[in-house]
């Protein structure tokens, strides 16, 4: 039996394509990237009364087949059959309200003499309008179907099925394949759209006044500066507050899970690589999925209601100093939580500089997992003092640790944006569409992918990664009757003894070193490792008081003060590496990063301790 | 760059005296009148007039969203600040334009 034929789902951006792809797949979608690039490739099968009828493939929004942007680009060499899959047909997707732009789309599709349909979605919005189309005319002047259609309401899906369901059985055992013709020019379409509105009796109608009005307050330089702050704050909280009761019952569950399975085997390495290793490790991923979902709850909101543009149109002047645009913010926002959903945020950045610069911006941002270490060297070695009369010292150090995060975030996009990242800087126009109530299908069904692609991809390469962490934490094991503790004895307590002199230089002895080694599988797992190595059994918080109490007499203010130097920039989490390498589909921007920021890291704290031990009485 | 800097503003400055001059003398005929698309004022309808000294890859983008010479676009939202993006609506749809691309733009106001 012949595999399915391959259908495009090709449409202008904000035309509901994805909704109408959403409407005609449901939940039987795929998503993975085009091979070489980190263009989201998204397919799904079409069921025509419970017989698989087609396979579509949402192709990456354009306004035309002539755009050289990186992800536009994929859109002609699909359709064109240089890369797979060689669609037989095409669906065009274009709204209703917006067709005399759209529609020179569909002029360019057409020449490329494979078999279409055309969705004239959110037609009821257009009607509302008072805008005047003749589907029946404009199908008779492009010589195509047209079907009026209302993706998120599901209205004219039945046309489109049935349409789709007749144009694949008629492709089937059909070698149909693009006529790589060459488009026409602009001022050519322009002309043919003028006469295709013409036979279509096209009337054009009133501007979008609620839009409008909407716009005047949200796009206020200052009220929309108010509500969009207003909005990010929201956002910020819901993904490190709501996400606290999700994440402690799934690391409840993953601890349970270790305890019930340690009980039943004796101690040794089997019992520490499942517990320690696998559990833990697999643990340490799952745990960031409810921020994940939250965030990008959120993210998948702004953008089906609109709003996400404007938040780029009102934050674009801002951005635009450092090199980047407006979409930038919510991903490096995002990472104040975690860079993990950051760096998978950057996916609604279109072009190819702005989001690897961002990508390489948010493990700068102090996430979430900074916090306990920070917590813990603050109450050891800063005092609890005033400062001005209005604010406390350890608040300040927070405060100046935040900062000083944010400032090397955009100091580093500064740098790339005219460096590594300047020659395929691109301009950038993006479309302000009119505001629609989200759908919750559409909602679910992006929650649903994005979750999927966390758990598949960052999953793997981490619990690897994990894996390699606990082997090199665990063997060879403590002697008998050794008095150190079993991470000394270590692989990882090697390395950190090995590595000591270099640490040397900025204040740091092999103990805090040997902390840092385990520390690469989550950067809050340093202070665990700190615990074991300065024996204090279990870095709860009853016994984080006297890990700081041992720090505080064990270390200097310059070294604790360089540790904490060395923690804004240091990558160290092998999680947000390992999705930096998934996001760039490199591993030489994921080295780069490792490498580049233990360097700046080390330089950073350098100068911590050096200038630190000036004004220090103990030196 | 300076020297760059020094003429662009030169020039802006021309635009816009050149613009206050015809406004002043309560002339009818503005076609000589051509001003950059960022100085046009919020809610002012324009035709545009040439898209200079840009990269193809701006021009190309230009010219698919509508935005070529002949084309009447409105200023409809300015962003945050001076170098704020503009919002342009061309034809029935709204686009942001960032501030350095719509330096590229001239118009003349209807």
């Amino acid at each position: 039996m012949e595999p399915a034929p391959w259908i495009a789902v090709v449409g202008p951006p904000n035309a509901g394509k994805t909704a109408l792809f959403n409407a005609l797949t449901g939940s039987r979608q795929k998503v993975a990237n085009y091979p070489g690039v980190t263009v989201e490739r998204k397919e799904g099968i079409f069921l025509h009364h419970g017989r698989q009828t087609a396979r579509l493939i949402d192709l990456p929004g354009t306004y035309t087949l002539r755009s050289t942007r990186p992800d536009e680009v994929i859109t002609r060499r699909v359709l064109d059959g240089d890369m797979k899959p060689n669609p037989a047909a095409i669906l065009c997707v274009i709204d209703a309200a917006n067709i005399k732009l759209h529609l020179r789309l569909v002029l360019e599709l057409k020449t490329l003499g494979l078999p279409m349909i055309l969705a004239l979605n959110m037609h009821d919005l257009a009607e509302r309008r008072g805008i005047r189309i003749d589907a029946a005319r404009l199908a008779d002047k492009l010589g195509i179907p047209v079907i009026p259609t209302v993706a998120v309401r599901q209205h004219g899906t039945v046309a489109i099925r049935d349409s789709l369901s007749a144009l694949a059985e008629n492709l089937a055992g059909m070698a149909v394949t693009s006529l790589h013709t060459e488009l026409p020019s602009p001022r050519a379409l322009d002309k043919e759209v003028a006469e295709v509105l013409q036979a279509a009796a096209y009337q054009p109608g009133m501007p979008p006044k609620t839009t409008y009005a909407i716009d005047r307050w949200l796009l206020h330089p200052v009220f929309g500066m108010v509500f969009l702050l207003g909005l990010l704050f929201v956002v910020f909280q819901a993904v490190f507050a709501w996400s606290e009761v999700p994440m402690d019952l799934i690391d409840g569950g993953f601890a349970s899970l270790g305890e019930t399975i340690g009980a039943t085997l004796p101690d040794g390495h089997l019992k520490s690589f499942l517990t320690d290793g696998i559990i833990a490790g697999v643990g340490s991923v799952v745990i960031f999925l409810p921020q994940i979902l939250i965030l990008f709850f959120f993210v998948l909101l702004l953008e089906d209601s609109g709003y996400m543009a404007r938040a780029a149109f009102l934050l674009d002047g801002l951005m635009g100093r450092v090199g980047l645009h407006g979409r930038a913010f919510i991903p490096l926002l995002s990472s104040f939580a975690c860079a993990i959903p950051g760096i998978m945020a950057t996916r609604i950045i279109g072009s190819r500089s702005d989001r690897f610069a961002t990508i390489l911006m948010a493990p700068l941002m102090t996430c979430s997992a900074r916090i306990p270490v920070y917590t813990l060297l603050i109450a050891a070695f800063i005092p609890d003092r005033s400062v001005g009369g209005f604010f406390n010292l350890k608040g300040v150090t927070l405060f100046v640790l935040y900062a000083a995060g944010v400032v090397l975030a955009l100091l580093i996009g500064f740098i790339l944006k005219r460096t590594f990242l300047k020659q395929t800087a691109e301009p950038f126009l993006m479309e302000l569409p009119t505001y629609k109530l989200p759908s919750l299908k559409n909602l679910g069904i992006g929650l649903w992918e994005r979750m999927k692609i966390f758990l598949r991809r960052a999953g793997t390469v981490i619990f690897v990664i994990m894996v390699i962490i606990w082997v090199l934490s665990t063997f060879p094991g403590a002697p008998e009757g050794a008095t150190e503790p079993a991470v000394s004895y270590s692989f990882a307590g090697m390395i950190g003894q090995f590595l000591a002199p270099v640490f040397a230089p900025i204040g740091l002895g092999w103990q805090a070193v040997v902390a840092l080694i385990p520390g690469m599988a989550a950067r809050e797992v340093a202070v665990a490792a700190l615990g074991t190595v300065y024996a204090v059994s279990d870095a709860s918080e009853a016994t984080l008081d006297s890990l700081a109490q041992t720090l505080a007499a064990a270390w200097t203010l310059p070294a604790a003060l360089a540790f904490l130097a060395w923690y804004v920039a240091a990558p160290q989490c092998a999680s947000t590496i390992a999705v930096i390498k998934r996001e760039t589909n490199s591993w030489k921007w994921a080295w780069g990063v490792l490498i580049g920021y233990f360097l700046l890291a080390y330089a950073l704290a350098f100068a911590t301790y050096r200038t630190a031990l000036l004004f220090s009485p103990i030196s | 760059m300076y020297s760059q800097n020094f003429l662009a503003f030169m020039r802006d400055r021309l635009y816009c005296e050149s613009f206050a001059a015809v406004i002043r003398s309560g002339q009818r005929n503005t076609s000589i009148v051509m001003i950059r698309l960022t100085h046009l004022a919020k809610g002012q309808r324009a035709q545009v007039t040439a898209i200079t000294e840009v990269d193809s890859a701006l021009r190309m983008l230009l010219d698919d969203i509508g935005i070529s010479e002949g084309a009447v676009i409105s200023l409809i939202h300015r962003g945050v600040g001076k170098a704020g993006a503009l919002g342009v609506q061309v034809g029935e749809a709204v686009f942001a334009v960032r501030y350095p691309d719509a330096q590229h733009i001239q118009v003349q106001p209807l």
